[in-house]
């Protein structure tokens, strides 16, 4: 068990890593850098900042310091001079904790001071809709399995149908109309109902979790039908128990596991926020920051959310495959 | 007279609605078992076998199957009639099941010692203690080595055989009247074959179970029962005491299963399958569901569907005719003469043609 989770730790480096690779190179593929402005900037004061956060140095390789220092001081300090580049910085700062200045403070504030400040909300925004999806997916689901092809099932199914199909930018829109027009209470502007836990969360969280909480509804009542049709329901069945203990007993822990499985995705993409719905009911959490961070090309910002998000889902997967164990002890063993 | 029958079927009526009409999977069955006898049932798949121990537990998936008619009285009752209620009072307490595939026919994420003791807490009011004794006197019943361990395992950690000693156990647990073993071997290797065999012929003598053994193979049904009968599409063709049906076997259908099995006695014959498939039961007809595989097909054959009549003392089969196992070979020699009678025709005309030419 320990020795599983470590080697599942362990193969989250290569993972982390290659996340940074392709990020920072699709970051420099995009045109613009992040101190242009609408207005017209000096060349000298750009190339000041460049040169305060490091940008004046090659991206990848620095095989002009590498050369310098290979005459100068030898091949060790060499190598170390071939890494002094963006990259190579950067990869090296990171794995010490520091993530980088945000150039839109200009490097007054950390990646990492952002993410901590951004986070919790979102965190709590997407644990809410989680919460919200499995409490209403889950036994919806059920309801349609066992009462499949009765007006349960078609309630369940048009209801998944709505959060499957209709894209969380028309919702969320229609649910603030509403919520402004009728009830007067949107668009919520004062920022400091999003510190600690709040009636505010609802509605975003509602809206972001109607994806999920559509897909755990169809995927529950497929298992569901799945596992009533197995042979051990029929011998469970012909010991003579009741519908209620084959279902909480026999056929619930059995459907759980494919649920389990779209978990692990789930709460990282529930849990790092959905960037659109925190732009539409201004939630200021990460996902809104990531968005603003690519629209001024904030470098570090971009990477070091990229990597927090990308630890998220690979910390939710070894999660998953932890739970499984939990609930089927075919895998426990293995 | 004679104690009444523990279980008898009676004109027992099985359909099953699809989207292509309604398959009458089990027609017009009636048999009866008797307190500690063991029944055989044998037909090929789709026979109406399963559907019909299903029936009688009343565990047929409905919709789309449903009992169209007949009564099922089981110790009087007629379990037909029975609500769900006290269908649940029944199964698995008096009349319980074992099923052919022990490889799915447990739960994969319960422990081997919570799936039996669940059906004695609830029909005999154990305590779970008394219950897990009881479990760990019927593993050991069954030949399970270190019970009181095993029952702390999952089903994934037995074998396919030692599966089926727990489903035995399993069935066994509360005592019942009737055990019904659906193909309980067709799934394990064969020597795992004759030690399950030979557990159930022992728990039989010692428990005075009475069983329905379910099997598409005389060979099983040769040692372990006391009477069989013979279904063929969703009816019953032949009934006899196992001697008498291995003896002197009176419908073509009977015969064509006995010709296809090897014989061990040292008696070297070809074996012989039973050309065709089983019939649509989608079709209504008026003929012998038999006859187009039969090798004793007569005319009448295709205009009368035999009903079953006496044809030896507790004896009865569903044939128009007094047809007998030695007669098939003489049958079939003539069938090939006839062939070939055709074939050296048509040489000959050939030949002729050719000459001619």
């Amino acid at each position: 068990m320990i020795g599983f989770i470590i080697r599942r730790v362990l193969a989250m480096i290569p993972v982390l890593f290659l996340v940074a690779l392709i990020t920072f190179f699709l970051m420099k593929q995009a045109k613009g850098g992040p101190f242009d402005q609408e207005k017209e900037v000096a060349p000298s004061t750009i190339a000041l900042l460049n040169r305060k956060f490091g940008l004046d140095k090659p991206a990848w390789l620095n095989t002009a310091e590498f050369n310098n220092r290979m005459s100068a001081d030898g091949p060790f300090a060499a190598v170390r001079g071939l890494f002094d580049s963006q990259f190579g910085n950067y990869m090296l700062n990171a794995v010490q904790g520091d993530l980088g200045p945000t150039y839109a403070s200009k490097g007054t504030e950390t990646v990492q001071d952002k993410i901590k400040q951004t986070f919790p909300i979102s965190l709590r925004l997407g644990l809410i809709s989680l919460t919200f999806a499995l409490v209403v997916g889950f036994p919806l689901g059920i309801l349609g399995a066992l009462r499949q092809n009765t007006i349960f099932d078609y309630f369940s199914l048009i209801i998944s149908t709505i959060g499957f199909s209709v894209p969380t930018f028309v919702t969320g829109l229609v649910l603030l109309l509403v919520m402004s027009k009728v009830f007067g209470i949107a668009p919520i502007k004062d920022p400091s109902v999003w510190e600690g836990f709040s009636m505010s969360y609802f509605p975003p969280a509602i809206i972001l979790g109607l994806g999920t909480m559509a897909y755990i509804t169809r995927l529950t009542r497929s298992s569901v039908l799945e596992v009533k049709r197995q042979d051990y329901i029929r011998t469970a069945k012909a010991k003579g128990l009741g519908d209620r203990v084959v279902i909480l007993r026999h056929i619930l822990r059995n459907s759980l596991i494919p649920v389990i499985t779209i978990l692990g995705p789930a709460v990282a993409g529930l849990v790092t926020g959905s960037f659109i719905i925190e732009s539409v009911f201004r939630v200021p959490g990460i996902g809104s920051e990531f968005i603003g961070a690519i629209g001024s090309r904030d470098y570090s910002m971009i990477m070091g959310s990229t990597l927090f998000f990308s630890l998220l889902v690979a910390l939710g997967n070894i999660m998953v495959d932890l739970s499984y164990g939990l609930i089927d002890p075919r895998i426990r063993n293995s | 007279m004679a104690e009444a029958p523990l279980l008898e079927v009676k004109n027992l009526q099985v359909q099953f609605k699809t989207a292509d009409g309604v398959v009458n999977a089990v027609n017009n069955v009636s048999f009866s078992v008797n307190r500690g006898e063991t029944l055989g049932i044998v037909g090929e798949s789709g026979s109406g076998k399963s559907v019909t121990s299903l029936s009688i537990m009343r565990l047929i998936p409905s919709p789309p199957g449903k009992i169209a008619g007949g009564q099922i009285l089981f110790d009087g009752d007629n379990l037909v009639d029975f609500s769900e209620s006290e269908m649940r009072k029944i199964r698995g307490n008096r009349i319980s099941m074992i099923f052919q595939d022990p490889m799915t026919s447990l739960n994969p994420v319960l422990r081997i010692g919570k799936q039996m003791t669940e059906s004695l807490q609830l029909h005999m009011g154990m305590t779970a203690k008394q219950a897990r004794n009881r479990a760990i006197d019927l593993l050991s019943m069954v030949g399970i080595p270190a019970p009181d361990k095993r029952l702390d395992d999952f089903p994934h950690q037995f074998s396919g055989g030692m599966r089926q000693r727990v489903m035995i156990a399993m069935g066994l647990a509360c005592n019942p009247e009737l055990l019904i073993a659906d193909e309980p071997t067709t799934a394990l290797d064969v020597t795992i074959q004759a030690q399950i065999l030979e557990l159930l012929n022992r728990l039989k003598n010692e428990t005075g179970t009475a069983i329905i053994f379910i099997t598409h193979d005389l060979g099983v049904v040769a040692g372990m029962t006391d009477r069989v009968i013979v279904m063929y599409a969703g009816r019953v063709v032949e009934q006899a005491s196992t001697n008498e049906l291995f003896r002197n076997p009176r419908m073509p259908y009977t015969i064509g299963l006995l010709d296809s099995i090897p014989r061990l006695d040292g008696i070297q014959t070809r074996l012989t399958p039973i050309p065709g498939l089983p019939p649509d039961l989608l079709e209504k007809t008026n003929r012998c569901p038999f006859a187009p595989r039969c090798d004793f097909v007569q005319e009448q054959c295709w205009i009368e569907t035999p009903s079953l009549r006496q044809v030896a003392p507790d004896h009865t089969a569903a044939c128009l005719f007094d047809i007998d196992r030695d007669q098939r070979q003489v049958m079939a020699e003539k069938k090939i003469a006839e062939e070939q009678a055709v074939l050296d025709a048509a040489l000959e005309d050939v030949l002729a043609h050719e000459q001619a030419s």
